[in-house]
């Protein structure tokens, strides 16, 4: 276990079955339990404060691990109480009571109660209606939001698209990748004041604490004080995992997500956005996507307005925010700021007599440079033979030239949702917490849906976050010293698995990769970009890719020294930077 | 042996690197990079079978500045008397093509080896 990072713990999984015939398939889902119900808050606020709250805690329970085989597979009964379905819900509904009567402050307890015990079993309740039955979800209904290219129509349901950029050249997708970096804190301030509003909700705190326990003897604890919401949730974990304790923290104000890991202590802090809005790569442009209020719920269409009014206002700011840059002249940032916007989000082609985008072929209205072509070397990514540019390559070109004097190959990578490849249970869990655990039911990879296409991101963001440093003003970030490097994130770099307890997903991260290379004072043309999934660096001559990455796996089990010694070889010998 | 592994793979990288006298003052220049060297001319090595492979890698690194112990001959003579002339061409192939890992997974390993960085 000392080898794995543990992240999280699993959200839900995902019954693949026709109506009325036996389960076909029970599939891990890349899914995070705290994550999965903010995600279920967020859809169905709009029947009002207490279904907010209610999607924050309908499955807590499910930390309890109470697995049980029935005839059709292993079921995850996460509803504290014995007897018929009425039952159940009736002892349920006392306990969630209880357990949520901090939240009085707030919300209607006993509403709120009512709407977590019966969330599987009231057609009427909102955590149903946003999170249907799979008899309910269509023919073989089982991922029925996953997005994919094309998007599906659903997707609209769920989320909003809060902007799109076209990326035909690696400038453009150089400054769509400062954007989104710009938006994701600006989405964060919008959905903060959106829940402390509509809520009073501004931050929350998850605590998981592993311990073993009998299936609900225990309880969560919930605290919550002036918006601030606290929660100790127990995870029923085998002997050798006592005591481990992994912490999420979703906060207001924060620049960029950390991740700390020590000795069975793991402190995760995001933004809310994170956790709920996802860029995902098109055809030629890269979208950034914010889950919303489903509409069809009460006020959930007024609400969902709220949002959507919200997110693009801060659209405006995360551009005012992309053109405080000290070192570039504020006329030229007075000039691009009325136009980039646009001209990112629309490849607009210039007329007979107007020029072309040296770089990408767009209409172009800015000069690049007085000296003309000789100073480029890479002749072969200029597409006109002028000096003008469009905004978005002007923008990228003006930044390049004020960081290319520094040392190092600047690197900008915005992580995109990592894809789930392996999910196994522990052998432990097997053992001596559910014996004789086995899920899924088929060799299948895990699935994820656009709800957990966040998490997916935050996966990728790790994996980057354990080789390169923090972002410079310029959004530029460089590869980690070798001392700086933290030995188990390096670890989850080279086997790309991490624990979402009690599955271990192995994954294949993914990002929008702009780097640029500098000889000399030869001038290169932003010269790499890929979102390839297959390079994980771009180097010198040769690129670290996810088959390389498989090679260097066993590397695991070496020691500290041993494994800073593999870094500062494997950026040497790559030229990573 | 069906299938050639990593740690067949690591056995002539590092017979290589043993061979090549990297203390000579020939090398003082370029000692500090020599395992990207050594990826570099294993990626672009050949040969009609592993002696023959390892002879010109060595050479294209080393010239004459080569070692050649009782050591390094005895790994040789295990390695061919191992692998039939096939299964040195699938060798060699996977060492090329898996240079720049396997030579990362070489050095970290004999740093812990040696007990600290090399």
């Amino acid at each position: 276990m000392e080898y794995i990072l543990p992240l999280g713990v699993v959200g839900r999984t995902v019954e693949i079955r026709r109506k009325k015939e036996p389960t076909i398939a029970n599939l891990t889902c890349l899914s995070e339990l705290m994550q999965h119900q903010l995600s279920i808050a967020v859809l169905a606020s709009g029947a009002g404060k207490e279904a907010f709250y209610a999607g924050l805690f309908h499955d807590i329970y499910k930390s309890a691990m109470n697995w049980q085989l029935r005839q059709s597979g292993w079921k995850w009964l996460h509803l504290p109480g014995e007897g018929s379905r009425q039952e159940i819900v009736t002892q349920a509904t006392e306990r969630f009571k209880i357990v949520l009567t901090p939240l009085d402050a707030v919300a209607d307890v006993n509403k709120l109660a009512e709407l977590c015990a019966g969330h599987h079993y009231d057609k009427r309740n909102p955590i149903r209606q946003v999170e249907p039955e799979r008899e309910e979800r269509g023919d073989i209904g089982a991922v029925s939001i996953e997005t994919r290219v094309p998007l599906p129509e659903q997707l609209r349901e769920i989320a909003y698209r809060v902007a799109s950029f076209v990326i035909r050249s690696p400038y453009r997708a150089f400054v769509a990748s400062l954007l989104i970096e710009k938006l994701l804190n600006r989405l964060n301030e919008a959905y903060v004041q959106l829940f402390r509003e509509e809520f009073g909700l501004q931050e929350l705190h998850m605590k998981y604490l592993f311990r073993q326990y009998e299936p609900f003897s225990e309880d969560p604890k919930i605290d919550y004080d002036d918006g601030i919401l606290s929660v100790e949730v127990p995870v029923r974990a085998p002997p050798s995992l006592e005591g481990l304790v992994i912490e999420h923290h979703y906060l207001p104000t924060l620049d960029r997500p950390s991740l700390l890991v020590r000795e069975k202590r793991v402190e995760l802090k995001l933004r809310f956005s994170d956790a709920l809005a996802f860029p995902i790569i098109g055809d030629e442009n890269i979208m950034l996507w914010a889950i919303t209020p489903a509409e069809n719920l009460d006020v959930g269409l007024g609400l969902r307005a709220k949002f959507i009014a919200a997110f693009e206002r801060a659209k405006e700011k995360a551009l005012d925010d992309l053109f405080d840059i000290s070192s570039i002249g504020s006329d030229l940032i007075n000039s691009l700021r009325s136009v980039l916007l646009d001209e990112l989000s629309e490849y607009k082609l210039p007329g007979a007599e107007e020029p072309k985008c040296m770089f990408c072929g767009a209409k172009a209205s800015f000069r690049v440079t007085k000296r003309g072509l000789k100073m480029f070397v890479d002749i072969d990514r200029i597409v006109a033979f002028n000096n003008m540019a469009c905004s978005p390559c002007k923008l990228a070109y003006a930044i390049e030239e004020v960081r290319r004097r520094k040392a190092g190959i600047p690197l900008c990578v915005v992580p995109l949702p990592a894809t789930p490849i392996e999910a196994e249970a522990l052998d432990i869990f097997k053992t001596s917490v559910v014996h004789g655990f086995s899920i899924p039911t088929h060799p299948l990879p895990p699935v994820k849906t656009a709800l957990e296409e966040p998490w997916a991101r935050i996966m990728s963001w790790a994996f980057y976050g354990a080789v390169l440093r923090d972002p410079d003003e310029f959004g530029l970030r460089g590869l980690k010293k070798t001392e700086e490097i933290e030995i188990p994130l390096f670890r989850f770099f080279l086997t790309r698995k991490t624990l979402i307890y009690p599955f271990l997903f192995r994954i294949r991260p993914a990002a929008l990769i702009s780097a640029w290379t500098t000889t000399g004072k030869k001038k290169f043309v932003l010269n790499v970009d890929t979102a390839s999934e297959f390079v994980i660096l771009p180097g010198a001559e040769r690129d670290l890719t996810l088959e390389d990455l498989d090679v260097l796996a066993p590397l695991m089990y070496e020691g500290t020294s041993s494994l800073r010694k593999a870094y500062s070889i494997m950026r040497r010998l790559y030229e990573l930077g | 042996m069906s299938r050639v592994g990593d740690e067949d793979a690591k056995e002539p990288i590092d017979i290589i690197d043993s061979m090549v006298n990297w203390a000579d003052r020939a090398f003082d220049a370029i000692r500090r990079d020599k395992w990207k060297i050594l990826a570099k001319r294993l990626m672009a090595g050949s040969g009609a079978d592993l002696q023959e492979f390892i002879h010109n890698v060595v050479r294209d690194i080393a010239g004459d500045k080569v070692l050649l112990s009782k050591d390094v001959g005895r790994r040789i003579n295990v390695l061919l008397e191992r692998l039939d002339q096939e299964q040195q061409q699938e060798l060699i192939k996977y060492v090329k093509r898996r240079t720049y890992p396997l030579v990362v997974r070489l050095v970290a390993e004999k740093a812990r080896e040696e007990g600290g960085e090399q």
